[in-house]
């Protein structure tokens, strides 16, 4: 990757600027044009090597209910579970992990009760019996900031 | 619950950016405020915890980090404060949580490693075991995305 956008993207993931031409801003303190920066930060969002640009939305301070479940799924059924999970908008996350439980995914709804329902809907479509709801009394940390050097 | 002109910035901020020279100017027209009340709404967001951060996220995979693993840990309740302090300050672990062990699975603490590397992963899991005591824990590598996405409002 060029240093330039690395660059970039080591200052664009927190403290975006909130002013009226922020790539302008940006542009002053790593020494670009306005364009400059503006073209990259778009490049790179096509590219997928920034999956998102602005903020980060803290459901729970909004009353959302969220929770992680992990599944035991039989290999030859792993796509058509996946997708009746992902089928349920509150599905953010699902990943195939190694381990006897390898579909693990997280559901936020906008209350208790609807979380209940909706995962239980979600597990009957499924078909899965053997399943782990992990809910989380204490967040310590979500910062998903990433470090670049010019060795990766 | 979010008011209804809470929701419509939420649901602007669901949708990114737009590919603007001024963004916020675009937003705030399209919700019939000013910018300056917009920016100012978000900024106070930010202050309230509603709002996690301002800026990119990157795709991990994209930038360097092949690997990643949800690292579970069971930790005594006694020893769960300096555990996750110390998950906390290292920046290779992005999410530390506690959670609920269940029957056959007593795991109540969950960190998730990035690293460059299966192997990376495996060293930084072994240098917190190693600062901590902890060491009943198992490193659940993700082998494919399904899905990411975020919340829409």
């Amino acid at each position: 990757m060029e240093v330039t956008d690395q660059r970039i993207l080591q200052r664009i993931q927190k403290d975006f600027p909130l002013a009226s031409r922020p790539y302008k801003v940006l542009g002053e303190e790593l020494g670009l044009t306005e364009e400059e920066v503006f073209e990259r930060i778009q490049a790179l969002r096509k590219a997928g090597i920034i999956r998102s640009l602005g903020g980060v939305i803290n459901a729970g301070s909004w009353g959302y209910v969220s929770t992680l479940v992990a599944l035991k799924v039989p290999p030859e059924r792993l796509e058509a579970v996946a997708g009746i999970i992902n089928s349920h908008p509150g599905v953010t996350h699902n990943y195939l992990r190694e381990g006897d439980y390898n579909l693990w995914f997280t559901l936020s709804c906008p209350s208790a009760a609807a979380l209940g329902q909706d995962l239980s809907a979600l597990l009957t479509r499924s078909g899965v019996k053997e399943h782990l709801e992990l809910p989380s009394p204490r967040v310590f940390k979500i910062r998903a900031v990433f470090n670049l050097n010019s060795s990766l | 619950m979010p008011s209804p002109s809470d929701k419509a910035l939420l649901s602007l901020i669901s949708q990114d950016l737009p590919a603007s020279l001024t963004p916020y100017r675009d937003w705030a027209q399209k919700l019939g405020i000013t910018e300056e009340a917009l920016l100012t709404r978000i900024k106070i967001w930010l202050e309230e915890g509603k709002l996690r951060r301002w800026g990119a996220t990157l795709n991990h995979r994209q930038v360097g980090y092949r690997a990643n693993a949800l690292t579970v840990w069971v930790v005594p309740e006694e020893q769960v404060e300096a555990f996750a302090y110390l998950a906390a300050t290292r920046p290779e672990i992005s999410h530390c949580y506690l959670r609920i062990p269940r029957q056959d699975w007593p795991y109540n603490l969950y960190t998730v490693i990035h690293g460059t590397s299966r192997e990376n992963c495996q060293k930084i899991a072994r240098e917190l075991a190693a600062m901590t005591g902890i060491n009943q824990y198992q490193l659940l590598f993700s082998l494919h995305e399904f899905k990411k996405t975020r919340l829409q409002f």
